[in-house]
């Protein structure tokens, strides 16, 4: 745990480093006032958006996207990798069909999206879990297809049903991979949520950019872009330590 | 992970997928003849053909593609340069690694695209803003792998470079670059997927260039033919670049085994 302890004490020094440095820059007038506002100025707006609850709603508004889509992409991407490692037709069916839609930026199935389904939440969340279901789908797909041999040996022997095979073998075994790719789901999530808002123009982070660009609002911009790196990173660090916790059974004690 | 599944197209001769896309197809088609009216949303697959042979036979598709593909190429040139040369000095010196630890871990997780209205307020629309924000995109991963590259070495090659008391210049030049060349690869293929997808992105946001403008832009007319053709022809830019990354990386490792 010392170095635990260490490394947080760095990271601390080395972020609030690279604030001196930005407060330093505007400060000094190393870089246009106009275009870069002192942290205090974000800092202070940050707090005022949370006291009126604009800010507040519009963080709520993305982190909830972000959310419902992680989730969606998550149950549906392990389905539907589970299916595919378990049943060889659904493998030879899908999984070519799956590699022709991979390559697709999901940004540029919005304008579809927008086109079928019409500017709403469930537009959004479409696009989302397009964009975002492929490492929990593929994490899935691999970690079925590296289940030990013995192990599928185990089951035929115990004459374990697929659903039983599923269940008890080839998810606890898959587990690491998912929740890999659980957390890799969750940071493009919440791009495609920020994407999806500034595209369709829906109440969120992403649309907060926008407007306070064209108003010239740079505080309200900054204040946008701090909201947005602290939710990645906290959404990040929180899945790290439940997959820590999760997984303690994996590793040797 | 298993990113290493990539590219394998060719296997489609397999009747099982060729069903199931001739499935989706029928079910397309039947959805948009099904309608009464004339729908703006959707069009055939044979109206969004002739659209698309339009567009190649204009050049429209051309010029929007090589618009995309310079950002992307520029972008990635920008973000690897610097991120590779980051990642090379943490993964070399152990206080710079710990010093960027912090940063970077705040800094990735920031969606590139967000900085799009930033990016065009300090230089405007155009090649330069869309570059920067490729390159931002790409500098997080660039320095990240490789700095594990330079990592996972052998420990033996530093020593060698200690012995040989090389500058380090030098020992990156002659030990370290030569070992890390596979990984690097790797890396740069990465790289031009997430190039290619937020060039794509910034111009469907809002950069007035390239196959994602021109997308949007019959979006906006609700012309749906001319849209799902460059939808398909974005998808095949995609598989393109990373059919030509996969083959070119695979004669470069090849090329490396002894």
């Amino acid at each position: 745990m010392g170095r635990r302890a260490v490394h947080i004490l760095t990271d601390i020094c080395s972020i609030g480093t690279l604030l001196l440095l930005w407060y330093a820059a505007t400060r000094l007038g190393l870089v246009p006032r106009v275009l870069v506002p002192s942290p205090l100025v974000v800092w202070d707006r940050i707090v005022a958006g949370f006291v009126d609850g604009i800010l507040l709603e519009q963080m709520a508004s993305t982190v909830g996207s972000m959310l419902v889509g992680w989730l969606m992409c998550s149950l549906l991407g392990i389905a539907l990798g589970a299916l595919i490692g378990i049943w060889p037709l659904a493998r030879r069916a899908l999984a070519p069909v799956l590699e022709l839609f991979r390559p697709l930026p999901p940004a540029a199935v919005i304008p579809v999206a927008i086109a079928v389904l019409g500017l709403d939440r469930e537009m959004s969340l479409f696009v989302i879990v397009f964009g975002a279901i492929w490492p929990a789908l593929l994490a899935t797909v691999h970690g079925f297809a590296t289940v030990e041999p013995r192990l599928v040996e185990v089951g035929r022997a115990l004459d374990m049903s697929r659903l039983q095979f599923i269940a008890k073998v080839a998810l606890p075994n898959a587990a690491p991979d998912i929740l890999a790719g659980m957390r890799l789901s969750l940071v493009v999530c919440l791009v495609m949520a920020v994407i999806t808002d500034m595209i369709s123009g829906q109440v969120g982070l992403g649309s907060l950019v926008v407007l306070a660009s064209r108003s010239f609002d740079m505080a309200g911009l900054f204040a946008g872009l701090v909201l947005l790196s602290v939710i990645g990173f906290a959404s990040n660090a929180g899945l790290q330590a439940i997959e820590r916790r999760v997984l303690a059974y994996q590793r040797p004690s | 992970m298993p990113a290493d599944r990539n590219g394998r197209l060719w296997r489609l001769v397999d009747p099982a997928p060729i069903g199931v896309i001739a499935l989706l197809l029928l079910l397309w088609q039947l959805d948009v003849s099904g309608s009464d009216f004339v729908s703006d949303t959707l069009a055939s697959p044979g109206a969004v053909l002739l659209a698309l042979g339009r567009l190649v036979l204009d050049g429209d598709v051309l010029r929007a593609a090589a618009a995309t593909l310079t950002a992307a190429l520029l972008g990635m040139a920008v973000g690897v340069g610097l991120g590779a040369a980051l990642g090379l000095l943490s993964g070399l010196f152990p206080p710079v690694a710990a010093a960027i630890r912090g940063p970077v871990v705040l800094l990735r997780p920031l969606p590139a695209i967000a900085l799009v209205p930033f990016m065009t307020i300090a230089l405007g629309l155009g090649l330069a803003m869309e570059t920067w924000v490729i390159a931002f995109a790409v500098f997080w991963p660039a320095v990240t792998l490789t700095q594990q590259a330079v990592r996972q070495m052998d420990l033996q090659l530093l020593e060698v470079a200690d012995a040989l008391e090389l500058g380090l210049l030098a020992r990156v030049s002659k030990l370290v670059l030569p070992a890390i060349v596979p990984r690097l690869v790797v890396m740069l293929r990465f790289a031009a997927a997430i190039a290619l997808l937020i060039a794509v992105t910034v111009e469907l946001v809002s950069n007035p260039r390239g196959l994602g403008h021109e997308m949007m832009l019959a979006a906006e007319a609700f012309t749906p033919a001319p849209m799902l053709a460059y939808l398909v022809v974005i998808a095949l830019l995609g598989w393109a670049v990373n059919w030509v990354l996969v083959a070119s990386e695979r004669r470069v490792l090849a090329g490396m085994r002894p």
